[in-house]
């Protein structure tokens, strides 16, 4: 009688986990039915695997993911994300937003789909009519110094490119109590949702606008464009408390700012930018170039 | 700590979960894993030598002697051995390595093959 077929659950599980290639994992569940059944549907994300990256420029309806560990390209079919932009990833799952408006998050490998609020639930739309082709969304475009706050109708495919940057996850969206955080609208504006919310709920629509938002240690992080550095309390009653970590930063001229993580703490990364304009038959063309990052870790006084 | 169970494998008169052969190997691992700890080359070896000795099958009864006996560094090791023993490897030399046959419905490993075909590709040659 063969052993290996009589092996409890949980030491077949530990095998399982033993292995450190996702790939091999998979096959382990493709040896026979009873393996198939006892082991988890698919293997657990295991965090200090290399992340795949996602290519740009994906054909019809595959992705391509490229495989840092094993220097490959992987395509996977993906037919639940049409007409998509990526907005985001964690925990092996990507935010994928629609011009139809819908946010979801798919996992590329298992194909499992959980739908977030779309983005007409978002705190800043007024109103949204799908039938209104070109201007689907009224959307409150917040005052600036000189200029007072308005409506403004924007149609789908703008809204999609420009007025959502980013979805973040506190957690495995596998959790009954993660929370996705997105910074959307023109001023980088944060609002959050929670499993089974209908829409979007505010955070924070105050200026200097945000550039970029991070889970770090279980707390909500968001990047001031100034360099200011805020905390944010999601579950404080009865609106969201958000206060200052850090203060501001003098800010270099044309950068763009990230929140990066590490197991050394928060980082603070500029990316300093060149921009070129010329003039091309009469079409205005601008150019970015990087020129350098620039490194600032958080120091906790 | 690590041998509380080992007083009562030797109380029980019919004990069919450890025999003789595995509890030697067994028991003489806490000591070679104290004085090799440092030494990750040299636990490789160890390893090696396991593997090229031990028949695949003899190795589910080292995991299931390590998992009664409670003895968590054997059983973390012996399940690591398998695991490096199949990485990387085609479902083909998996079973075989395990003595398993495939007892899928026709269609229904196909179907298996074609939805993650990504983690088919690239596997060592048997």
């Amino acid at each position: 009688m063969n052993q290996w077929s009589l092996l409890p659950i949980e030491l077949l599980n530990l095998i399982e986990e033993s292995l450190d290639l996702y790939h091999d994992k998979v096959r382990l569940r493709c040896i026979c039915s009873s393996w198939r059944s006892c082991l988890l549907k698919m293997p657990n994300h295991k965090q200090h695997q290399l992340p795949w990256l996602l290519l740009p420029h994906s054909v019809g309806t595959s992705c391509a993911f490229f495989d840092s560990l094993e220097k490959k390209v992987h395509k996977v079919e993906l037919p639940e994300a049409g007409e998509k932009v990526f907005k985001g990833s964690a925990y092996g799952w990507v935010v994928v937003a629609e011009k139809s408006g819908a946010i979801f998050l798919l996992n590329p490998l298992t194909r499992n789909k959980i739908k977030l609020p779309p983005r007409s639930k978002f705190p800043d739309v007024r109103k949204y009519r799908a039938d209104k082709v070109g201007y689907e969304y009224l959307i409150w475009i917040y005052g600036a110094v000189l200029a007072p706050g308005r409506y403004q109708s924007h149609d789908a495919t703008h809204v999609l490119n420009h007025l959502l940057r980013k979805v973040i996850l506190s957690s495995s969206p596998t959790s009954m109590d993660f929370v996705a955080v997105a910074l959307y609208g023109e001023y980088g504006h944060l609002a959050y949702c929670k499993r089974g919310d209908k829409k979007w709920s505010l955070i924070d629509n105050k200026f200097p606008t945000c550039d970029d938002i991070i889970f770090h240690e279980g707390q909500l992080y968001a990047l001031k464009c100034n360099g200011q550095l805020m905390v944010c309390e999601i579950d404080s009653c009865p609106k969201p408390i958000v206060t200052e970590v850090a203060p501001a930063y003098p800010r270099i001229q044309g950068g763009d700012m990230y929140l990066v993580g590490s197991s050394s703490g928060l980082m603070m990364v500029r990316r300093c930018i060149h921009v070129d304009r010329c003039s091309i038959s009469n079409k205005e063309i601008y150019t970015s170039k990087t020129l350098s990052f620039m490194i600032f870790k958080l120091e906790w006084k | 700590m690590k041998f509380c169970t080992v007083k009562q494998y030797f109380d029980d008169e019919n004990n069919n979960n450890v025999t003789n052969g595995i509890a030697t190997t067994v028991i003489p691992l806490p000591n070679k894993h104290l004085k090799i700890k440092a030494n990750n080359k040299e636990m490789e070896q160890y390893e090696q030598e396991l593997l090229r000795n031990v028949m695949p099958q003899e190795l589910t009864k080292l995991i299931l002697a390590a998992n009664y006996l409670n003895f968590k560094e054997a059983l973390d090791f012996f399940c690591r051995t398998v695991a490096n023993a199949i990485q990387n490897k085609s479902v083909d030399y998996v079973r075989k390595f395990f003595g398993l046959e495939s007892d899928f419905e026709p269609g229904e490993e196909e179907k298996l093959c074609k939805e993650f075909a990504w983690s088919f590709e690239g596997v060592d040659e048997d």
